[in-house]
């Protein structure tokens, strides 16, 4: 057996010392501390059912060795939101109809968000280049487009709403 | 079997990183994205030396030449503005076809090149840009051109404690630069790369560049197909883009593809090649980069 | 963003009474919990003294076990386990997940002596990790003796080819002789077709082929098995035929069925492929050797190769046409490849036939197919079933024809598809493992999907246009109509139990199983609507043997059709148990009760009623108590069709031979849509799955019948940056056997691609491409042949 190595790291916001073989992956680090939500497709980088948020971007978490991450901040998919208070790219994705096994749906997720941190109107090709690493086999991805529009539409409307309402304290998610 | 990391070492500089692997040298893997670590087949145990905290990821510009660092990665020179003055943003262009936005993140300039996988992005780009590849070992400092570099496989190239330290490549602001990658799906391995570069001069091709990659083990220039370029009319009639492409079909030695025939291969090269030049001639302006127009 | 890429118009039919949640596209009851990640799929909840299962697969095609040395692998500390053929029972069985008795050959052991293809199970064992369980695996050893091996439909069947299935234990009880590596066959003959081709003005004919290729769900085949504290065998797998698992395991154990508990969780799809009992038994039989929990999933690799795929199918058809359009005569021969074990290998022959030839009116049909063994991968169960294979040719003859006649091939279509009130004689004579079943079309909404989709298509301005298009890229556009079905009729049976609880919610137990399919929610939907209460109060629990009603499983498109039905019976079963509560409550007689939101009151007086709580209150605690429960079965005697009209166009290069699907719409009819967004994402996910099938997806092998391309890195699935816009449009229609109305909608279009593609490019460049994938090279390779043609003729 190999000796295991430390790690620190910030996952979803909270710090984590953690003890981890040195070639374990971010993947199989982070589900086993409960995070199931990152799920394994093929370890091989293409069905982006792994990817997680790493300072912000989306990283294929079954092809990082987990020791890169360092002192960084990973956040998963239960990072997001949950069910009490869903986050609102989630929340999209089920009223457009865009989830159907829900197995490529966390990924999906997360790379939704890093896109729409990076610019609130995505160019459609945009939007085909930023969900090129996330395969989908159920929906025919008709539904994951009709989805970001609904992101789309519904950040900037809360952007607007916030701008009218400076002064009111406005729960946001 | 991927290869076990027995040991986890994070040097904080390059002399650190060129200490360790000075060390033990057939037991230790430089790793930049590491992807090619944990994808390895071989079931071997290493003591793994990361460079990302080396400070080997810079990317910047004196204005004649772009230096990349070792441990940049495709994402961050994509999104460099020092980065899109090569070629005027081919580069920016042609790595994005490279693989995914999120494994961009994870391949790395001296990964790309050392590896040296058929499929590369980067080793037909720097071959056809005329790049310099630096390299260290702890001891010694050397630069190879990309002709040198990508004569055989780059593994065999470097010596054992020695990695790549960076990537310069001419800015060469009135160069025309064109790239073509072929492949079934948006992020598929290439089927064929193919990187065409000339300047001009009095309406006349000068120095040009014709590589190919990804249907060759090693990228090549198409010496043949250069020496048919030089002199012409920069305004390429379809029979000169036709001719050139015959050129390369006929002379690139080809890998074996499960993909694809060779002569599906060689018919497809000669059709990239009509199209690339076609299409940088018409492209009016003297200097710029011209997308591929296929997947 | 403006680009729209689905659309959905309900064309209703009237005299239907309106619904208050079915035909809404309410969003799915599991959604937020896979939307926030909060689902358990199979790994995702493993015990901590879980060991880890492994497969060792054969690396030979074709070969006897000579002698297998577990020693040195039991030996390694942390191993628990190894099995192979010497230390398991030897129990002939089927692994492909029917109705008992299954109607596939029973010749595959949990492991034998022999291998039968690359990927063939041959050990396996559990460890405390996966390194160990790897390090394990390589100190088995195993010395084989090669044998000759046969890759090809025909060579198969001649004479003195090699015998994949000479062992003397195998049986099968439908048409199987393996001594000449026939696994299965059937036939069929309506009316006389030597005739009917004899009194055609034009006959048409070609031979057509289809692949190998994937099912590739993102979730690979995973299983877990564990004792419970009572010492049963708990197996909770990622599978969609959870009682079919359970009858199989206690078959191939040698343990009594009422000792197994078969739970699915989330399952990350299967699209047939885990229609199939792949891992459970060798799991299980690793948890009762040692006693511990056992992990098992299928790496990538393995699941290309050791699990399931699409049945290869070589066909020879020719159809006879009139030059009015009427079909004369319709001769269909094929050969299923169906691998090197025959699960599903007569099944998806019939549906085959029966899917297909009685989509058009034609007197004379001749139906002749044969399923042989190889030493290749094994075809299963694969959403189309058949259909799939049988209308990539059909379809593309039916463009032929019409062609041929100078006739458009909509019209063609328009004037030849069966109707509503019609029958066909093919689906008496094809049945799947038994004789058909008889049945007049009740719902038919095809003429309907023809029209509205060539006009959302614009059939008009892009048939026959793109050939004349300048430079080198081309364009075509290509038609198809369909027919699938809802289910096995007369095997396939569903049952469902409803409870009332103290605050007038439900509890639905229900063994449909839903594969990502919503078939949770459709079945939410309807209990909902019959009870007139919010979906919300609808609490399921679903696929759990212990704690369900029999159901088949997620196959023949059956869980709308008939698990729908089952729960709709249920609930109305359960409606009157409580009106009978009310009537007494209220003291009025029951007929004079109407159903109201959530309660029952008195006709014309709407002030005397009583809420569900109370109802159900009164029933658990005051008077005459009882547990309000509905339940219910349901078979069915029919299985009523969907139909489809698929329009697709494509761009050629016929300089690189790329083929690119530029637009797809696709009309279908499944009757009432439970839920149209769900409808629709059934059809635009099996459309995009075909399309892949057609261009992208293929299995290679090299000469020793190893697939050589198993990952994604090369088979090749569309990502959002390459895959073509898709647009759906539901046709409604009443059929009156299903559940308000509603037939199926998973599997239908999946058949739509090949021939729509397949049609589309001989519109473009005029060429016909019989053999799938249409691949750059056997583009140019057709489009040479013509050029060589034209110039011979010169």
């Amino acid at each position: 057996m190999t000796e295991l190595m430390t790690l620190n790291t910030r996952i979803n916001g909270r710090p984590y010392t953690i003890q981890i073989q040195p070639g374990a992956v971010l993947a199989d680090v982070l589900r086993s501390l409960g995070l199931t939500g990152t799920k394994v497709g093929c370890r091989e980088g293409h069905c982006g059912s792994c990817i997680v948020l790493l300072n912000g971007k989306p990283v294929n978490s079954c092809l990082l060795l987990a020791a890169k991450v360092e002192d960084a901040d990973v956040t998963t998919i239960e990072g997001l939101g949950d069910m009490q208070s869903p986050h609102p790219i989630q929340e999209a994705f089920v009223q457009a109809g865009a989830v159907q096994c829900g197995f490529c749906t966390p990924g999906m997720v997360l790379t939704t968000k890093a896109l729409f941190d990076e610019t609130p109107h995505p160019t459609p090709e945009r939007i085909r280049e930023a969900l090129s690493g996330n395969l989908c086999r159920c929906t025919g991805y008709v539904k994951i487009f009709d989805a970001l529009r609904l992101v789309e539409e519904r950040l900037s409307r809360s952007v607007e709403v916030t701008k009218k309402s400076a002064r009111k304290a406005t729960p946001k998610r | 079997m991927p290869v076990i990391i027995t040991d986890y070492q994070k040097p904080r500089s390059l002399k650190e990183a060129l200490e360790l692997l000075a060390d033990e040298h057939g037991k230790t893997v430089a790793i930049g994205g590491g992807v090619s670590i944990v994808l390895s087949g071989a079931p071997r145990r290493m003591r793994a030396v990361d460079l990302q905290w080396a400070g080997l990821d810079e990317i910047s510009t004196n204005g004649k030449e772009l230096r990349l660092g070792a441990t940049a990665t495709f994402d961050q020179i994509v999104r460099s503005s020092s980065a899109a003055r090569v070629g005027n943003g081919i580069l920016c262009y042609a790595l994005k076809t490279a693989a995914s936005e999120p494994i961009r993140r994870l391949i790395t300039v001296g990964g790309n090149i050392v590896q040296c996988y058929y499929w590369a992005t980067l080793p037909p780009l720097l071959l056809a840009l005329d790049a310099k590849i630096h390299l260290r070992t702890l001891q010694h400092r050397r630069t190879l051109g990309a002709d040198e570099f990508f004569a055989e496989p780059p593994p065999r190239v470097l010596v054992p404690g020695e990695i790549v330290t960076e990537v310069t490549i001419p800015l060469a602001p009135k160069r025309k630069v064109g790239f073509e990658k072929f492949s079934k799906t948006a992020n598929d391995y290439a089927l064929i790369h193919l990187v065409i570069s000339y300047a001009v001069q009095g309406r006349k091709i000068v120095e040009p560049r014709v590589v190919v990659g990804a249907c060759t083990n090693l990228p090549v220039r198409c010496h043949a197909a250069e020496e048919f370029l030089e002199g012409q009319p920069s305004n390429i009639s379809l029979e000169n883009a036709l001719k050139a492409g015959q050129i390369v079909a006929h002379h690139v030695a080809l890998r074996r593809d499960s993909r694809a025939s060779s002569a599906y291969r060689r018919r497809l090269m000669a059709v990239l090649v009509q199209r690339l030049l076609s299409r940088m001639s018409s492209e009016g302006k003297e200097s710029q980069h011209v997308e591929g127009g296929l997947r | 963003m403006k680009k729209k890429t689905s659309t959905s118009k309900k064309h209703t039919t009237s005299g239907q009474p309106s619904t208050v949640v079915v035909g809404k596209s309410i969003p799915k009851v599991d959604g937020l919990s896979l939307a926030t990640g909060r689902a358990k799929f199979t790994a995702d909840e493993l015990p901590k003294d879980c060991l880890v299962g492994m497969f060792l697969f054969s690396p030979l095609a074709h070969a006897r076990i000579v002698s297998i040395d577990i020693s040195k692998a039991e030996a390694l500390p942390g191993v628990h386990a190894v099995l192979y053929y010497g230390n398991v029972p030897r129990i002939a069985h089927t692994t492909a997940g029917q109705g008992f008795p299954e109607p596939s050959p029973w010749d595959t052991f949990m492991f034998d002596r022999k291998v039968r293809y690359v990927g063939d199970r041959v050990a396996a064992v559990a460890a405390e990790t996966r390194e160990i369980a790897l390090e394990a695996l390589r100190l088995i050893k195993v010395e084989y003796e090669p044998l000759p091996a046969v890759f090809d439909f025909e060579e198969a069947l001649k004479p003195g080819a090699p015998i994949i299935h000479d062992e003397p234990d195998i049986t099968s009880f439908l048409p199987f002789d393996p001594k000449r590596n026939l696994a299965a066959w059937a036939e069929a003959h309506v009316g006389d077709v030597k005739k009917g081709l004899a009194e055609a003005d034009v006959v048409v004919e070609g031979e057509f082929e289809t692949h190998y290729y994937a099912h590739a769900p993102i979730e690979p085949h995973t299983t877990l098995t564990y004792l419970d504290p009572d010492g049963r065998l708990v197996i909770r797998t990622s599978t969609q035929v959870p009682f079919h698992c359970r009858r199989i395991v206690a078959q191939t154990l040698g343990i009594p069925v009422r000792q197994i508990r078969v739970i699915k969780p989330r399952l990350g799809g299967g699209f047939g492929g885990k229609q199939e009992i792949l891992l459970e038994d060798v799991c299980a039989m690793l948890t009762l050797r040692t006693g511990r929990p056992v992990f098992m999933e299928l790496n990538r690799a393995q699941e290309f190769m050791s699990s399931r795929t699409r049945h290869p199918m070589r066909m020879w058809v020719k159809m006879g046409v009139k030059k009015n359009g009427d079909v004369t005569a319709i001769d269909f021969r094929g050969i299923l490849n169906t691998g090197a074990y025959g699960s599903h290998g007569l099944t998806v022959l019939t549906n085959v036939g029966s899917k297909c030839l009685g989509l058009l009116r034609c007197p004379n049909v001749r139906f002749d197919g044969k399923t042989v063994y190889t030493n290749l991968p094994v075809g299963g169960a694969y959403r189309g079933y058949g259909a799939t294979q049988g209308m990539m040719a059909l379809g593309q003859l039916i463009d032929e024809a019409a062609r041929a006649i100078g006739m458009d091939v909509v019209d063609f279509c328009l004037r030849n598809h069966i109707r509503a009130g019609e029958t066909h004689p093919i689906f008496r004579a094809l049945g799947e493992g038994r004789e058909g079943v008889d049945m007049t079309i009740a719902s038919c909404g095809l003429a309907e999907c023809i029209r509205l989709g060539a006009e959302r298509f614009g059939w008009k301005q892009r048939r026959g246009q793109g050939r004349k298009m300048p430079g080198p890229i081309k364009r075509g556009a290509g038609m198809v109509i369909l027919m699938q079905g809802s289910s096995i009729p007369e095997i396939d049976m569903a049952s469902a139990i409803v409870k009332l609880n103290d605050d007038g919610s439900v509890n639905l137990y229900s063994g449909a199983t839903d594969l990502g399919t919503g078939a949770d929610t459709i079945l939410s939907q309807i209990v909902a609507e019959t009870l007139r209460i919010p979906v919300s109060d609808v609490i399921l629990t679903v696929a759990d043997t212990d704690n369900s009603p029999f159901d088949t499983g997620a196959y023949a498109s059956s869980t709308t059709y008939l698990s729908g039905e089952a729960a709709r019976r249920a609930a109305a079963d359960l409606l009157e148990n409580m009106r009978q509560v009310a009537a007494e409550a209220l003291g009025v007689a029951p007929e004079k009760l109407e159903v109201g939101d959530k309660c029952f009151y008195v006709h014309g007086n709407a002030r005397k009623s009583i809420s569900y709580e109370a109802l159900a209150r009164r029933a658990l605690y005051s008077r005459n108590q009882q547990q309000l429960v509905g339940h219910a079965s349901a078979i069915s005697h029919v299985s009523p069709p969907p139909f489809a009209a698929h329009f697709c166009e494509v761009e050629v290069d016929t300089e690189t031979g790329v083929v690119r699907v530029v637009k797809y719409v696709a009309a279908v009819d499944c009757g009432t849509p439970i839920n149209p967004k769900l409808a629709e994402g059934q059809t635009e996910g099996a459309i995009l799955n075909s399309i892949g099938a057609a261009l992208l997806e293929e299995y290679v092998f090299n000469d020793e019948g190893r697939m050589i391309n198993p990952s994604f890195n090369y088979y090749k699935l569309f990502t959002p940056a390459d895959a073509p816009p898709i647009e759906t449009i539901l046709v409604q229609t009443h059929e009156p056997t299903g559940p308000y109305g509603a037939k199926s909608v998973s599997e239908i279009s999946t058949n739509g691609p090949l021939p729509a593609i397949a049609n589309a490019i001989y519109d473009a460049v005029g060429v016909r491409l019989r053999k799938a994938p249409y691949t750059p090279e056997r583009v140019l390779d057709a489009l040479d042949a013509v050029s060589r043609q034209e110039k011979e003729r010169k």
